[in-house]
């Protein structure tokens, strides 16, 4: 985690919003805990939203099945 | 409270007997913010041109009386006016012109907006990983948008939300450019330029639209289009502004021209018109080219003129674009010393709005009467409302 925490922040740093995206994914995935999971793929999504990644979709359908995210 | 001013009354005397607006519609401050609700809020005013945006996606912001507005083009094309202000803390969501890649996302707490102003993500508003929270409903909280329309590639905004249509408001210019109702063609980053001219925005107008200092101020025209050559154009409460019946145009070293708009009547061979559609933009038409200048105030000694020629083809050659923009270019520029000139000389304690010539001064005095009326108007509410 550590390691993702480096790459996290230097793709905040470069403001990389598709590497961020797959960073918090990544967080996600290794996260222990479904708020802890949802937290990550939160920023995931955010960041997908604002890169216009296709990703983003995919991404918010596992927010609401999480319940974190309104089904439209 | 709005200052009533007994002068405003001269100025709506006929203009034999009319003097023009007193020195402090163009040195003080709460006067300038007091017309700003008066002739700027209810009604339609210039903010942009489309042209400004040219892409989906593109936004651009803008502050226009004070206000941060923010110009965009939506993913699926439409240009489109907002706050530049999340719904959330009122944080300025874009700080400079860029494309929007996906959705713009505020940089304070990342709530997420679409092109089209749709509020689409709220990250941990219910607490962390929670993005739903009750009260908080999406659909009521997109961003604040303004309402547009689009003529002439102009963005006209109307910022209270009040005004009837801007079709019925301006039905009557509308009508009579009906001819160059057709598609304009912004000649691109060769063809605009912007002007910081320390002056009240209205002395633009007022210089703009009267065809009396031409042979003064612009002696370069003297040659092919003297000053009888002119006619005023007057629509009280509308516009006005000047004609000229021997528009020549522009032909470069190699003989070439800009091709015509398409099917325009006789009239348009020498014919041009320059009109100021009040309160702001200032607006030309040529048989091969048109221009808008949007005046965007910047307190009341200061102006910046964001000028964009168009033309009737796409593919209209960049040196002869180049050189149609350094000839107006030129023109405008003769006008700054002028406009400057007037706006030093509003600080003369006794200058008494000064008087206009009944033969040359008609669609400045025109304008004059407008601003007078709605200012009558704005103080007549603003004391009723007391």
């Amino acid at each position: 985690m550590s390691d993702l925490n480096t790459q996290l922040l230097e793709a905040h740093q470069r403001g990389d919003g598709a590497e961020l995206s797959s960073l918090y994914v990544d967080a996600a995935h290794a996260a222990l805990e479904a708020r802890a999971k949802c937290f990550y793929l939160t920023h995931a999504y955010v960041f997908a939203l604002e890169a216009g990644l296709s990703a983003a979709e995919e991404i918010r359908k596992q927010l609401v099945a999480l319940g974190a995210e309104p089904k439209i | 409270m709005p200052t009533t001013d007994t002068s405003l009354m001269n100025v709506r005397q006929s203009i034999e007997h009319a003097n023009g607006l007193p020195n402090a519609h163009y040195i003080d401050p709460s006067l300038h913010s007091e017309e700003n609700q008066a002739l700027f809020m209810d009604g339609w005013c210039g903010l942009a041109v489309a042209a400004d945006v040219p892409e989906p996606g593109d936004a651009q912001p803008i502050t226009f009386l004070g206000m941060p507005l923010l110009l965009l083009r939506g993913k699926e094309g439409t240009v489109r006016v907002f706050q530049n202000t999340c719904r959330h803390r009122g944080m300025i969501l874009v700080e400079e012109p860029r494309k929007i890649e996906g959705a713009i996302r505020c940089p304070y707490h990342s709530w997420c907006y679409s092109t089209q102003g749709k509020l689409v993500s709220t990250p941990h508003v219910g607490g962390p990983g929670q993005n739903q929270a009750e009260g908080i409903d999406r659909d009521t909280l997109g961003l604040v948008e303004i309402r547009s329309h689009i003529w002439m590639d102009v963005v006209w905004i109307n910022i209270s939300g009040t005004a009837a249509p801007f079709e019925e408001v301006n039905a009557n210019l509308i009508a009579r450019w009906s001819e160059f109702n057709k598609p304009l063609y912004h000649g691109g980053a060769d063809s605009q330029f912007q002007l910081e001219v320390n002056c009240n925005w209205k002395l633009a107008v007022e210089n703009y639209c009267e065809s009396y200092h031409l042979p003064w101020v612009h002696p370069g025209l003297n040659s092919y289009s003297r000053l009888e050559d002119h006619y005023h154009i007057e629509e009280p409460g509308q516009y006005s502004g000047q004609g000229t019946l021997v528009y020549r145009q522009l032909k470069n070293e190699k003989g070439e021209q800009f091709q015509d708009f398409d099917k325009l009547s006789d009239k348009w061979d020498t014919a041009a018109e320059y009109i100021a559609l009040y309160p702001n933009v200032l607006l030309g038409v040529h048989r091969d080219h048109a221009f808008a200048i949007v005046l965007v105030p910047q307190g009341p000694e200061r102006t910046i003129e964001n000028i964009h020629l168009y033309y009737a083809q796409p593919d209209s050659s960049p040196e002869l674009r180049a050189e149609n923009t350094a000839l107006w270019k030129t023109v405008f520029k003769e006008d700054i010393f002028v406009v400057e000139g007037m706006q030093r000389g509003r600080h003369a304690p006794m200058f008494d709005g000064g008087r206009f010539s009944p033969a040359m001064d008609g669609p400045t005095h025109m304008f004059h009467d407008w601003v007078a009326a709605r200012m009558q108007t704005y103080c007549g509410q603003a004391q009723a409302a007391e």
